[in-house]
């Protein structure tokens, strides 16, 4: 008769299934982050800070494996109940925990990343809380464009956050421009995209380019009022003292751009004080040209290009100044 | 290899006999048939609902099924006394084991060849086409609910009833977030950097919990593997390397779990 097996019998199989299962696990696991297939955060940041009713339907939902996706449109339900009932800072949690059930919910990194850098930042005391909700809700899209990257909406949106909120113009022609080649649009979303690489490009400024870009959208929608309207208008107002500058004739250029600023209709011209800063910028004077950005950015704030160059542009004449001091501070005698 | 195959058959039958299984099995197929009733909560996202909501049922029903199957096997034999009949045949333990899990692994494909039959023709109508990734994902769930029923059946040569069933559901849900298990455990490759920091400087009990954690995640079947919503819902390509892999994993794991349970089974007295 033989003999039943043994306790001590399981070693051996337990052993070779630890083996085989470390190298194996290991394998799927580096193949499912490469294929996207792991999920997008840390749960345990969220579980911190989601309300409690928004954790019964994330753990009931992912618990039961499948209905990740049903969890996360039945949160968004949610998320739309406290944005109605003024629960912003709830929302943003709600919405974190969306994206780690279905990071492919393209409308949740959208509306998150939005939340983040407009509702949040308007909430905020202090400038630089103001600036960290913006760096929060463009870090929010950028991971959102990691998980879609062929998604239009969540590359222009970035693009817009960076033109609109952070002021941070090369960025937002960046993303603008990586919106481009995607066809999933809607009608007028790629003359949209085009038309804000162009504004982006007046702001920067690159005059030539900004020029360029309109006469491109000619390609995207022929002659409309706004591409029209804006090659006329670069090439009266933008093009001599451009040139002038690159030319190296600042002095002529600046007196260009100050009968330009006098006109009554350019009063209120973000392009015009732009454009002017950058001639004093290449000319070598960089405090006249922050000057500029700050007394514009102060006067209008919603021009979110000049607060940025004018926070720049501080900090690099301030390091300057450090420089200086310390080059120029007597060495002490032992 | 006959008396594993009848014991095997015998189950298959005896378990699409029960009362339970059909009501289940019935369900889910309304629940995925009306999939598509439902996908009017994400306008223009209909065809991704239904994949979602239709893999969602056969996971949750598959799981039910599996589960009550594999729990009550061992136990209603005892109960029924039958197991004394089997056993004074000559029939030895482990191919009685073994032909309770073919039958149950019988059930399980069957069941879910039915749901994922269902699921195909449906997701094919909304998404006007066949989409290759639908029927992996479906194979996937298979081994899932192999494992999970493999762990039904191993606990179900010792433990009641009521033990089996909940012993295999908190299994299930803690296999289900294994990924997760793992970044807890290791922040600093999940989290961004200067909160990692902040958890490292935490103290010693976060060194322990994290050991623990890991642990937990390597013991754990990591359910997770056969988990792929994420690639078709992006309409990315499910790689069959990966559902190889993850298939392999499955079997190796289920193959672990019938060895406990035969060994456990052995000495087990009536």
């Amino acid at each position: 008769m033989r003999k039943p097996l043994s306790r001590v019998s399981l070693i051996v199989p337990l052993i070779v299934f630890i083996v085989a299962q470390g190298p194996l696990q290991s394998l799927i696991h580096s193949q499912r982050k490469v294929y996207k297939l792991l999920p997008p955060v840390d749960v345990l940041v969220l579980y911190q800070l989601m309300p409690a009713e928004a954790i019964t339907i994330t753990v009931i939902g992912t618990m039961l494996g499948g209905f990740r996706g049903v969890a996360a449109k039945m949160l968004w339900l949610k998320s739309d109940e406290y944005w109605h009932s003024g629960r912003w800072y709830s929302m943003l949690p709600i919405m974190r925990t969306i994206t780690w059930l279905d990071p492919s919910f393209v409308q949740a990194w959208d509306i998150a990343g939005w939340h983040v850098a407009y509702n949040l930042r308007a909430e905020a005391k202090t400038e630089e809380e103001q600036d960290e909700y913006v760096r929060k809700g463009c870090e929010i899209l950028e991971e959102g464009i990691r998980w879609n990257p062929r998604s239009w909406e969540l590359l222009f949106q970035l693009g817009w956050t960076h033109y609109d909120k952070s002021g941070n113009l090369e960025e937002a022609i960046r993303w603008f421009k990586r919106a481009l080649p995607y066809e999933d649009w809607k009608p007028g979303d790629l003359p949209r995209t085009h038309h804000m690489i162009a504004h982006a490009y007046e702001r920067l400024p690159d005059i030539p380019l900004a020029l360029k870009t309109w006469k491109d959208d000619f390609k995207y929608e022929h002659y409309c009022g706004a591409n029209k309207g804006a090659v006329e208008t670069i090439t009266e107002r933008y093009v001599v003292p451009w040139k002038l500058m690159e030319q190296g004739r600042f002095e002529e250029a600046i007196a260009w751009m100050d009968r330009l600023s006098e006109r009554e209709e350019l009063r209120h011209s973000s392009i015009v004080r732009h454009v002017l800063a950058e001639i004093y910028r290449r000319m070598g004077d960089l405090e006249t040209a922050q000057a500029i950005m700050e007394q514009w950015s102060n006067k209008n704030k919603l021009d979110a290009g000049a607060r940025y160059k004018a926070k720049l542009w501080k900090r690099i004449i301030e390091r300057k100044e450090q420089m200086k001091g310390s080059l120029t501070e007597p060495q002490k005698q032992p | 290899m006959r008396v594993i195959w009848v014991i095997a058959r015998n189950t298959f039958q005896e378990a699409i006999r029960r009362k339970f299984f059909w009501v289940v099995f019935l369900f889910a197929l309304v629940a995925i048939a009306s999939a598509n009733l439902f996908s009017g909560i994400a306008p223009g996202e209909e065809k991704k609902f239904v994949f979602d909501f239709g893999l969602g049922s056969i996971t949750l029903f598959g799981m039910l099924i599996t589960i009550f199957l594999g729990a009550t096997m061992i136990p209603s034999e005892v109960d029924r006394r039958t197991i004394f009949t089997i056993l004074s045949k000559p029939v030895r333990r482990w191919q009685f084991l073994l032909g309770k899990f073919l039958g149950l692994a019988l059930t399980t494909l069957v069941t879910v060849a039915c749901m994922g039959i269902l699921l195909v023709v449906i997701h094919s109508y909304v998404a006007k086409g066949l989409d290759v990734n639908v029927i992996k994902a479906v194979a996937l769930a298979f081994f899932q609910l192999l494992i999970i029923g493999a762990i039904a059946l191993a606990a179900s040569t010792r433990g009641s009833l009521a033990f089996n069933i909940v012993f295999a559901v908190l299994i299930y849900f803690v296999g289900a977030q294994s990924s997760s298990l793992l970044a807890l455990a290791e922040p600093e490759k999940h989290l961004a950097v200067e909160r990692a920091q902040h958890e490292e400087a935490i103290s010693w009990k976060a060194y322990v919990f994290r050991g623990v954690l890991k642990t937990v995640y390597w013991l754990v079947p990591h359910l997770d593997n056969f988990d792929v919503r994420q690639a078709i819902v992006t309409e990315s390509v499910v790689p069959w390397q990966t559902v190889i892999n993850s298939i392999l994993y499955g079997l190796l794991y289920c193959s672990v779990l019938i060895l406990v349970a035969v060994v456990l089974f052995q000495d087990q007295e009536f």
